[in-house]
């Protein structure tokens, strides 16, 4: 290492440039830099899809796709979408902020980082690359179940690597962000210090690492069972297929935490910043992520009420389905605590924080719906989970994904944005999404079932209202575009502070974060206990 | 993180730059084992229950955590001390033990701290003198860089 380093001092001028620099970088900036381009690329590749498959149910019959290529499109919209979007933007995200949080020079394995982004473009070539195979793109829903999943044609070795590939990546940023918070903090900066998305990302690393070995281990008896002639998951070999949903689910259900849990942590840094007050109960809200991420771990079944488990397994699960309520609860009356007789004001990452407070509650409410065991055995498999999983996952997971993008823009590129198209974004996309996924509540409890291209008459009205705020809301985000590329390009100045009521180290460094020389270096007097 | 000693008349001075490491060597074993213990607790449960391809997993995990803590920690112990000697200034580093030094005549020594070579990327301290130039301080942060940059160049002017 130190070889290596002194090794460089006698050529450091030569330096990577052009491809070579992003392909070659250790820099934390430039790899969150890469991994929220690529999240933003995902995010219009699994939007694409799901515009397929909203454009097909806009009327009932068969009018673009053929039903195989339908259900490739729900499946692959979810990989892309949790792996490619939502994961790799809040790795983006922890990669950007955290060291400059907690006042660390960098990230604490710096080629290890850029091997965990190279990674993963690598593994979706391989995974979108299927829709051109032999037999279409894997079909049998994200959640892999067998023996559905067995039927998938050449592509099927394709996606079980391409989910390891994804799983490593993961595991790689996970560890990457453990060992860094736990040995780079600035002097000073005790754990109870550390800004809340720094705490709920440590918490999702934890989730991580305990959760993504099962699913690569899952996938692998897939793999097995298809080509090496184990039957695991095959009853006619004296496996069963039940128990990939519970190894799935056991997978699953904390990988819901992992897409949502960074958000929480997103939302209590933009509410006091724009309700200018701390926030209501920094140590409750720790503990409340801590206390919903061991939850996480013992709820797994609520996924599957419907496969004949015993009635105290059901029990067991609809219990600790519903205790979640309760942490989740206390970070939303905080959120609502911070901002009671407070001076609010609503520049854009604000609203689509309030935007996230108000929809996510909705998911978290259909959620509890369809915790009840009973009351699950109506809903399971239907449009009303769809809704349930959009309201968490796009007005909660994706609202909070660009709350954070307009809240750090102005440090990252040292310009302020077009506020007047940012709140333009939010109320289109505010409205379209309700338009969207609101009127699918209706549809499920009517008892339209999930991943099908064609559905009863008495359907009909609602599935139209939905797919045309599917249109209005997958445009929109093209505005979305605009802004950050104006942005990048110019603007207004952006101060070292940015927001009025911002608080923490990364808003000491000035906007766009170091690049400037010195002259003369400035005294020690100045700058001594100006730790950063 | 940059520790400055005075020696004797308080002229002369020396400083010990490292990187930051908040954790210790006896901690971080327990963290990793703690660590470990859960995921092989999880890859065991799955063994029990038929299902033995997670434990594999579980243990590269575990593998990869402890490999990653270990390299941390290692690459945490290096220094560079920074110190005059007579007419000299030597630069030492290495981990546990002197690897490189450089000694320069410290009237002739230029202090810069020189602009990223790309946007974002941290600035450099350059030490040098007579076209030789070393780089040091590159695990601070930059404003511990900027700071010992300010102390070095009034050491070198009080001297002088
Ligand atoms: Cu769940």
């Amino acid at each position: 290492m130190s070889e290596a380093a002194s090794h460089h001092d006698d050529h450091h001028d030569h330096h990577p440039s052009g491809l070579m620099r992003w392909l070659t970088t250790t820099n934390h900036k430039d790899i969150g830099t890469l991994y929220l381009l690529l999240a933003l690329v995902m995010f219009f590749i699994g939007g694409a899809m799901a515009l397929v498959i909203r454009a097909e149910l806009f009327q009932p019959g068969l009018q673009f796709v053929q039903p195989q290529f339908f259900n490739s499109m729900t499946t692959v919209h979810a990989l892309v979408m949790i792996f490619g979007a939502v994961m790799p933007a809040w790795t983006g995200f922890a990669n950007w902020m955290i060291p400059m949080m907690i006042g660390a020079p960098d990230m604490a394995l710096p080629r290890l980082n850029n091997w965990s982004f190279w990674i993963l473009p690598f593994a979706f070539t391989l995974l979108l690359s299927t829709v051109f195979m032999p037999g279409g793109a894997p079909a049998g829903g994200w959640t892999m179940y067998p023996p559905l999943v067995l039927q998938t044609g050449a592509a099927f070795p394709f996606l079980i690597f391409a989910v390891h590939f994804m799983g490593a990546s993961s595991i790689a940023g996970a560890i990457n962000v453990i060992v860094t918070v736990f040995n780079m903090r600035a002097p000073g900066m005790t754990l109870m210090k550390l800004p809340l998305f720094v705490w709920t990302w440590i918490i999702t690393a934890f989730l991580l690492i305990a959760s993504i070995p099962v699913l690569a281990g899952a996938v692998t008896m897939l793999l097995t069972d298809k080509f090496f002639g184990t039957s695991f998951f095959s009853a006619a070999g004296g496996g069963d297929p039940v128990m990939f949903q519970h190894i799935f689910w056991f997978f699953g259900h904390p990988e819901v935490y992992i897409l949502i849990l960074p958000a929480f942590g997103i939302i209590s840094a933009i509410v006091p910043t724009f309700a200018r007050k701390p926030l209501f109960g920094y140590s409750s809200m720790v503990y409340a992520s801590a206390a919903i991420a061991f939850l996480s771990f013992i709820v797994w079944a609520h996924h599957m009420f419907t496969v004949g488990m015993p009635l105290a397994g059901e029990l067991f699960f609809m219990y600790t389905t519903v205790l979640i309520a309760v942490p989740t609860g206390v970070k939303v009356f905080n959120w609502v605590a911070t901002m009671w007789h407070s001076s609010m004001t609503f520049e854009t990452p604000m609203l689509f924080a309030l935007g996230f407070i108000v929809l996510f509650t909705i998911g978290g409410f259909s959620g509890l719906m369809l915790g009840v065991t009973p009351v699950d055995f109506q809903y399971h498999d239907t449009y009303f989970v769809v809704a349930h999983f959009h309201y968490v996952l796009v007005t909660g997971a994706v609202f909070s994904l660009i709350a954070a993008t307009y809240f750090w823009l102005p440090k990252w590129t040292g310009h302020m944005y077009d506020e007047k198209l940012g709140k333009l974004h939010f109320w289109l996309s505010v409205i379209s999404v309700n338009v969207l996924f609101f009127p699918q509540h209706f549809l499920g409890l009517a008892g339209m079932p999930r991943r099908i291209p064609d559905y009863s008459v008495q359907f009909a009205d609602w599935n139209m209202i939905s797919s045309i705020g599917a249109f209005v809301f997958g445009f929109s985000q093209l505005l979305f575009v605009v802004v950050i590329w104006k942005c990048v390009k110019g603007g207004e100045k952006a101060t070292a502070q940015v927001w009025e009521g911002a608080h923490g180290l990364e808003w000491t460094l000035p906007s766009p974060p170091p690049y400037h020389s010195f002259e003369t270096p400035p005294e020690p007097s100045t700058i001594e206990g100006g730790m950063r | 993180m940059v520790t400055a000693y005075e020696e004797g008349d308080g002229g002369a001075r020396m400083w010990v730059l490292q990187p930051t490491r908040s954790m210790t060597w006896s901690q971080a074993k327990r963290f990793v084992a703690a660590v470990a213990a859960v995921s092989f607790a999880i890859g065991g449960f799955f063994w029990l229950l038929g299902m033995p391809t997670v434990l594999p997993f579980s243990g590269l995990e575990a593998l990869a955590v402890a490999v990653a803590f270990y390299v941390v920690l290692r690459d945490g112990e290096r220094r560079e001390v920074i110190r005059f000697d007579g007419d000299q200034l030597v630069i030492e580093r290495g981990t546990r033990t002197v690897e490189t030094r450089y000694e320069f005549n410290r009237y002739w020594v230029r202090v810069e701290l020189a602009g990223p070579r790309s946007r974002l990327h941290p600035q450099r301290l350059l030490i040098g003198a007579h076209g030789r130039k070393v780089e040091i301080g590159r695990f601070l942060t930059d404003g511990e860089r900027e700071s010992f940059a300010g102390m070095l160049i009034n050491a070198l002017k009080k001297n002088r």
